[in-house]
Parts: structure tokens; C-alpha cells; sequence
């Protein structure tokens, strides 16, 4: 009951802490509001703009090229002058050009050598690379179709030179043949776009900021432990007729209150303001966020108990955070970081809460299917609270 | 002038007695420099190396040309191979992409090999994630090898039915020797294409080998980003100051208004500046970290930077009425400058609107002029628009704390 007390007055005092609901709601709303401005597009990023430099009497080579870099709807080609080209590139206004020599048929056809050159913008290292892939795999295929109608023409020819009648009516058939083989070749490649649940980036990037931002908001709330004793109101206590446990119960407790209550409107506000869905199973939904809550207010408690200031609570904690969002990909998709890096962020509480929420809101799992991320929290909360129960009492003695 | 320095030394001496200071003006961007260098290196076996891609496999022929196709893709020196192994692994590797582990994944039927010998048609199953970047790369890689591979299959049907319409239908033994002779001539021609691709890197890295990404980016990247948040964090001092009551006293010497508020934008500045210099001498030495070729156009992008920095933190110091709300503006600030600014990820792949928002504030503009001299390689005279600009947000936001500063 007397925790009980101790814990309404910590929450009173941090809900009517104007900065403290900035770091509660504002930030992890504003944070999700801008990666979507950022990511938010239909294919995730911007359209990759390129300069084609060719040769005004290019043939069909030049056109079936033009064609085939601009026919995805990710590209958008322009033709431009080598001059223009060079400049826009250099100056970054363009990721890349590409440039197509003059003779490219007569390459094709004699097999003379031609070279395609991709000028790349050097600050950029997306979009110029996605260009140059694009171009290597049409210059492939063609010198492949290159090679093969010149092999048909080389071959026969030492086998029995062709006449001239002979020449122009193979190049009429090996035409027709090439493009029947090319419309079936022996390997073709059936691009399957996987049947993802609609990637939507805020609801990504919202379970991520609330985690972040709940470990923020704990470690403010845990720092009172010391903020009290600094400024003299925990000895107060102390002589009042309370036990130091029920002191800290009450701190953990307000604490984690406060969390719950964080997590929870961050949830709701996600769904109002970014219209995420938050799974078919809110009862799963608030059992993770319950979960989380508590894993973050040990955690930050933890750190406070290891702490011997609220200054130190504050810069080690702050790091300390910091360091382990980044790790446990908080605050970017840690799928596409290497697997080393990946394997490092399964040590971290972010990992399993962001992971997770991702679960129920990507994989439309139920309590079941997030089972093993409750209980590697739940195992860490209690390793984290037993912890910073032994380290404050060997504070005190 | 004397006056400043006094103000401006104590404060700097102050600041470097305390290790908590230190810690996140020096450490933190460290360790920040690194986990982020690390995780923007796509995978990629260290600063030369070329950028490689993850393609998960699952390879279920029965023969060997599934291994013979895989071999030809690894060694294109862009892709990594992460096999999926045991029962039915063409739905593990389906359900990889669906679940949004992998980005890619590439099936080969069991029947490759014998459908390959028999000369029917056979497709193989590319599986991608369509909200990202990396199957755009990877596809493309698996789509040279198979046209290459295709040219080779297709040479000796090609050569047979040319024969059968130009001379009639060739007997067995000539049939043999003609298939063996294309086949020489399109292997040979495949090994030395006729047509290639020449990649011209312009600025800087047309001179010089330079990574692409990793540390590279992270450098610059995180330097702008601890200055900004370490530098706006200091304004908290001015309200400490304020509420302590030392500025007040100040009244009492002869001091003016003006001196103090430049002696404050000062010792921020040469904070911001020596952090930014420990953060680009660690960055060269420990990361190799190319910081472009002219030393005196860094010092002059990075000090107008500074000093808008410095601005803003006195700016905020002197609106602020406590520590904490200081800070909490600061933070609220920092991160949203940062995440727009490109400081976090590369404004080349946000939209027009978004790029357009980031040059609105200090660091968009600080990390153009980073990639001007790190990347393209221009000296001051290039980077000059970007110095400008920060400077016009140094002397906007100075004199808005002039205004705003109060003793109480």
C-alpha cells in the first residue's frame, strides 16, 4: 500500500513534467512521421533519374536500349549531350549517365569491340550502383545475342564460305530464329514478387521509436532514485515510517505504470495518426506492450542501481541505449545490416521488443506465435530487476 | 576582445574537466562512427572490397549444371550465396522472402539439369522482396550468367537449324563438328565479350580507389551529427548559468550584453571545432577515411557549420527557462535535424520533397558540402554555395540569441 502511494506520486509528478510527455509521445510520433516522409513512397525509395548519351543515328540497338532502361517504372531516362551529361553527373544533379558509342550495331553485327561507359556520380552510391547493374545486364544479354548469331555465320562460312545470296538469306532467318529462341530460351527466369504483408514503413519504424523512446522515458523516470537522494527527499523518506523495499517497489512500480501507459498510447496514436494495424489479436498486442514496459523499466533500473549519479544514470544510460537501439535495429531495418551484425543484435532488449511487435503486425501472429519473444524479455526483466535489487542493497551497506 | 577570451577559456576549462563531457564529445561519436560504418557496408569484405549482395538459394537439381550455374554467379564478385538446405527448401526460401528475412531468393528445380540435356525449355524461380533495393542488384546479376549460359545452349540449335536452312540438313558427323565449332566460338567470345561496360567514376574516386560506403559515409555522417547534438546540448549551461545567477553578476562588472553573448558563441565554436578535428584526424587514421584533398575547404565547411551550431545553442539557451527544457528541445532538434539533413541515410534515395525540407536546415546543407570535397572532389571555391548557406544560418541564429539573451 505504501509503494502503492509512492508510485501514484512519481506518476503524478512525471505526467505533469512537460518535457517528460515531449520524450513520451511527441518524439516516437514525430520520428515514425518523417521516416515515412523518407520511405514512405510506393517502392521505398525515389525514382532513379539517369542521362542516356547516344548517338542520334544509333539504330534499333540504341532504341531497344532506350527502352529497356526506361521501362521499369523506378527509372526515369532523359537523353542528354556527352557535355550535359558529364556536367549534371559531376555536379550530382544526376546519380549517373550512360553513354552509348557510336558503331554499336556494327559491334553487334562483326563483333568489333564497342564499349558502353556508365559515368557515376561519386556521392552516390545507391543509385548510381542500381544504374550500373541495370546496364551490365543489357550489354550482357546483347553481347550474349551477339555471339551467337556471329558463331552461326562464322562457323558455316568455314565450313563452306556463303555466297552473298546465301548471307542475306541467313540474316533474314538467323533474325526470325533469334527471336522465337529469345522468346523461349533454354533458362528463363520467373521473377515472383513475394506475397508480402503490405510493407508499410511507419508500421515498421513505430514499434522501434516506441521501444526506443519508452527506454528514454524509463531511464528518466529510474533517475529519481538518485535526483532524490541528491536533493536530500529520499533521506525524508527514509524517516518516514517506511522500509527502503517498499520505497523501491513503489519507484519500480510508478515506473512501470508509466511505461505501460507510454507504450499503450503510443500504440493508439499509431494507429490514428499512421493508421497502423497492430495485428488481429489485441490481447496479443497487450501482452507484448505489458512485456515491453516491464523489460524496459528493469532495464532502466538496472542502469540507474549501477549508476552512482543521476549524471552518470543519464550519460551511460543515454549511450547505453543508444548503442543497443542501433544494434537491435530500432532505428533502421536491421535485416539488411550483415549477419554478424545481426547476430550481435539478438543480445540487445530492443531485437526481441521490436521483433516482436513486427511479428504481430507483419506476420499477423497471435500469443502463440510470439512466444519465445515474451519469454527471452520476461527471462531478461528478472535477471535485469534481480540485479539492480543486489546492487542497490550493496549500495546500501 | 580580452573580455571574451576570459569568459571564453573558463567555460572550454570547465568543459574539459568533466569526463561525462569528454565522454560524449570524443567516445560516443566513435562508437557511433563505427556501428554505423559496419552496418552501411552492406556486407562488403572491408574498405576496398566491392559491395557484395545477399542471394538466398535454394538449389534442388538433381545433376550437376545447378551447381555449374551457381559457381558462375559467384564468381561475377558481387553476390553472396546463402544456401537453404533440407526438406522442400524452395518454401523455406519462399517463406524467407515473405517474411522479410531475405530480400532475394533463387530456386533451381530439380529437373534443371535433365531438362538442360534434353534441350526443353526450363525456368527457374527468382523470389524478391518488391520494397527493396537489393533484388534490383542481385536479379540483374543472375540475368547476366543466364544469358551467358542461354548463348551456349542455344549455339547448337542454332548452328543445326541454320545448316538445315541454308544447305539442307547436315549429316551426323558434320552435325557433330559443327556443333563442337560454335560451341568453341560462343565460349570464346563470351570469355572476351565484344560489347562492355566501362565505369567512369567522376570526381575524386576517378583519381583514387575510394569505398563506397561504410566509413566513408559514417565519418562525415556522425561528426555532423555529435557536434549538432553535443553542441545544442550545451545551451543547457546558459540556463545553469542564468539560474545560478553568475550571469547576473556579470551586470555588476564591466562587461557589455555583447560580449558575453560572443564570448558564449565562442568557446561553443571552438568546442564544435576541436571535437570536429579529433572526429576527422580519428576518422583518417582508425577508418582510413578519405577527407577529400583540400584541408583548408574542410577547416572553412567545418567551421561555418560550427558556428551555426553554436548559434543555434545559444539561441536556445537564452529561450529556454530551465536545464531540462533546454535539453529536451535540443534533443527534439538534433534528431529531427539529423534525419532530415541525410545525416542518418542518404537524401539521394528520399523524395524530391523530403531533399527539398533537409535544405531548410544546417546539416542538409553540411552534408552536401562533405560529399562535394570527400567524393567529387572540389576545392572551396566549389563547396562555397554550402559555406555561405551555413553561414547564413550562423549570423541568423546569433542574432536572434543577441536578442533573446537575458541575465535573468
Amino acid at each position: 500500500m505504501k509503494a502503492l502511494h509512492i508510485a501514484l506520486k512519481d506518476l503524478r509528478m512525471r505526467l505533469r513534467d512537460r518535457n517528460t510527455l515531449v520524450m513520451m509521445l511527441l518524439l516516437p510520433v514525430g520520428m515514425t512521421a518523417i521516416i515515412g516522409f523518407a520511405f514512405g513512397g510506393e517502392s521505398g525509395i525515389s525514382t532513379v533519374e539517369f542521362l542516356l548519351v547516344a548517338p542520334e543515328e544509333g539504330g534499333f540497338l540504341v532504341d531497344a536500349a532506350a527502352g529497356f532502361l526506361s521501362q521499369h517504372e523506378l527509372f526515369d531516362v532523359e537523353r542528354a549531350s556527352e557535355e550535359e551529361a558529364r556536367r549534371a553527373v559531376a555536379d550530382g544533379e544526376r546519380s549517373a549517365a550512360v553513354m552509348i558509342p557510336e558503331g554499336l550495331v556494327d559491334s553487334f553485327l562483326s563483333g568489333t569491340p564497342a564499349e558502353v561507359r556508365v559515368l557515376r556520380d561519386p556521392a552516390s552510391s545507391i543509385k548510381a550502383g542500381i544504374i550500373q547493374s541495370m546496364v551490365e545486364q543489357v550489354v550482357s544479354s546483347v553481347s550474349a545475342g551477339s555471339a551467337l548469331g556471329r558463331g552461326v555465320f562464322e562457323t558455316l562460312d568455314k565450313d563452306e564460305p556463303l555466297s552473298d545470296s546465301e548471307q542475306l538469306a541467313l540474316w533474314g532467318w538467323m533474325f526470325m530464329w533469334m527471336r522465337d529462341a529469345w522468346t523461349e530460351p533454354p533458362v528463363s527466369l520467373d521473377t515472383a514478387d513475394a506475397d508480402t504483408v503490405d510493407f508499410d514503413v511507419h508500421a515498421y519504424f513505430a514499434p522501434g521509436f516506441a521501444v526506443l523512446f519508452l527506454l528514454f522515458t524509463m531511464l528518466t523516470s529510474a533517475k529519481t532514485i538518485h535526483e532524490e537522494r541528491e536533493s536530500g527527499t529520499y533521506g525524508r523518506l527514509m524517516a518516514a515510517p517506511l522500509s527502503e523495499t517498499s520505497i523501491i517497489a513503489g519507484k519500480m512500480l510508478g515506473s512501470y505504470v508509466l511505461a505501460a501507459l507510454q507504450i499503450l498510447t503510443l500504440i493508439a496514436l499509431g494507429s490514428l495518426f499512421f493508421g497502423i494495424e497492430w495485428g488481429s489479436h489485441p490481447g496479443a498486442t497487450v501482452v507484448m506492450a505489458l512485456v515491453t514496459a516491464a523489460g524496459a523499466t528493469s532495464l532502466a533500473m538496472l542502469i540507474a542501481a549501477a549508476a552512482r549519479t543521476g549524471r552518470q544514470t543519464d550519460n551511460v544510460g543515454t549511450a547505453f541505449i543508444l548503442v543497443m537501439s542501433l544494434l537491435g535495429g530500432s532505428m533502421w531495418p536491421i535485416e539488411q545490416a550483415p549477419e554478424a551484425f545481426q547476430r550481435f543484435g539478438r543480445f540487445t532488449f530492443n531485437y526481441w521488443a521490436h521483433g516482436g511487435f513486427k511479428k504481430l503486425i507483419f506476420d499477423d501472429a497471435g500469443l502463440a506465435g510470439i512466444t519465445q519473444e515474451i519469454a527471452i524479455i520476461s527471462a531478461m526483466s528478472a535477471v535485469f530487476v534481480v540485479l539492480a535489487v543486489l546492487l542497490l542493497a550493496r549500495r546500501r551497506a | 576582445m580580452r573580455t571574451i577570451y576570459s569568459i571564453a577559456a573558463l567555460n572550454v576549462r570547465v568543459l574539459c574537466s568533466d569526463r561525462s563531457a569528454l565522454f560524449w564529445l570524443l567516445v560516443m561519436p566513435i562508437a557511433f562512427t563505427f556501428v554505423a560504418g559496419i552496418a552501411f557496408s552492406g556486407g562488403g569484405g572491408g574498405d576496398d572490397a566491392p559491395v557484395r549482395y545477399a542471394l538466398t538459394v535454394a538449389n534442388m537439381d538433381e545433376g550437376g549444371r545447378g551447381e555449374e550455374l551457381l559457381e558462375a554467379i559467384v564468381q561475377s564478385d558481387e553476390i553472396d550465396l546463402l544456401m537453404v538446405e533440407g526438406d522442400g527448401p524452395d518454401e523455406e526460401a519462399r517463406l524467407l522472402i515473405e517474411d522479410g528475412d531475405r530480400s532475394a531468393a533463387l530456386v533451381i528445380p530439380r529437373d534443371y539439369s535433365e531438362k538442360l540435356s534434353a534441350q526443353d525449355p526450363v525456368e527457374l524461380t527468382f523470389h524478391r522482396n518488391p520494397e527493396r533495393m537489393n533484388p534490383l542488384v542481385t536479379r540483374q546479376a543472375v540475368e547476366r550468367v543466364i544469358a551467358k549460359l542461354n548463348a551456349e545452349e542455344l549455339a547448337e540449335r542454332a548452328i543445326v537449324d541454320a545448316h538445315e536452312s541454308v544447305r539442307g540438313t547436315p549429316p551426323p558427323a558434320k552435325e557433330l563438328e559443327l556443333a563442337q565449332a560454335i560451341r568453341a566460338f560462343v565460349s570464346e567470345e563470351l570469355e572476351r565479350p565484344s560489347m562492355t561496360v566501362a565505369v567512369e567514376r567522376l570526381g575524386r574516386s576517378a583519381r583514387s580507389e575510394m569505398p563506397d560506403m561504410g566509413f566513408q559515409h559514417s565519418s562525415p555522417a556522425m561528426a555532423l551529427m555529435f557536434i549538432l547534438l553535443n553542441g545544442l546540448m550545451l545551451s543547457s549551461m546558459l540556463v545553469t548559468e542564468r539560474r545560478e545567477k553568475t550571469l547576473a553578476r556579470l551586470l555588476t562588472a564591466p562587461v557589455r550584453r555583447s560580449e558575453i553573448v560572443i564570448a558564449n558563441l565562442a568557446w561553443r565554436f571552438v568546442v564544435g571545432t576541436l571535437q570536429l578535428w579529433f572526429l576527422i584526424g580519428f576518422g583518417a587514421l582508425a577508418f582510413g577515411v578519405d577527407w577529400g584533398d583540400s584541408m583548408l575547404a574542410l577547416a572553412i565547411v567545418g567551421g561555418a557549420y560550427v558556428a551555426a551550431v553554436a548559434g543555434l545553442s545559444v539561441l536556445i539557451g537564452s529561450l529556454s527557462r530551465s536545464s531540462r527544457r533546454a535539453e529536451t528541445l535540443s534533443l527534439v532538434l538534433s534528431l529531427t535535424m539529423c534525419a532530415l539533413g541525410g545525416l542518418w541515410w542518404p537524401l539521394e534515395i528520399t523524395p524530391k520533397a523530403y531533399q527539398t525540407v533537409g535544405h531548410f536546415i544546417p546539416t542538409g546543407w553540411a552534408m552536401d558540402a562533405m560529399h562535394n570535397l570527400m567524393s567529387r572532389g572540389y576545392s572551396l571555391s566549389g563547396a562555397m554555395p554550402q559555406v555561405l548557406v551555413l553561414l547564413g544560418f550562423a549570423v541568423v541564429f546569433s542574432a536572434a540569441a543577441v536578442a533573446a539573451f537575458r541575465y535573468e
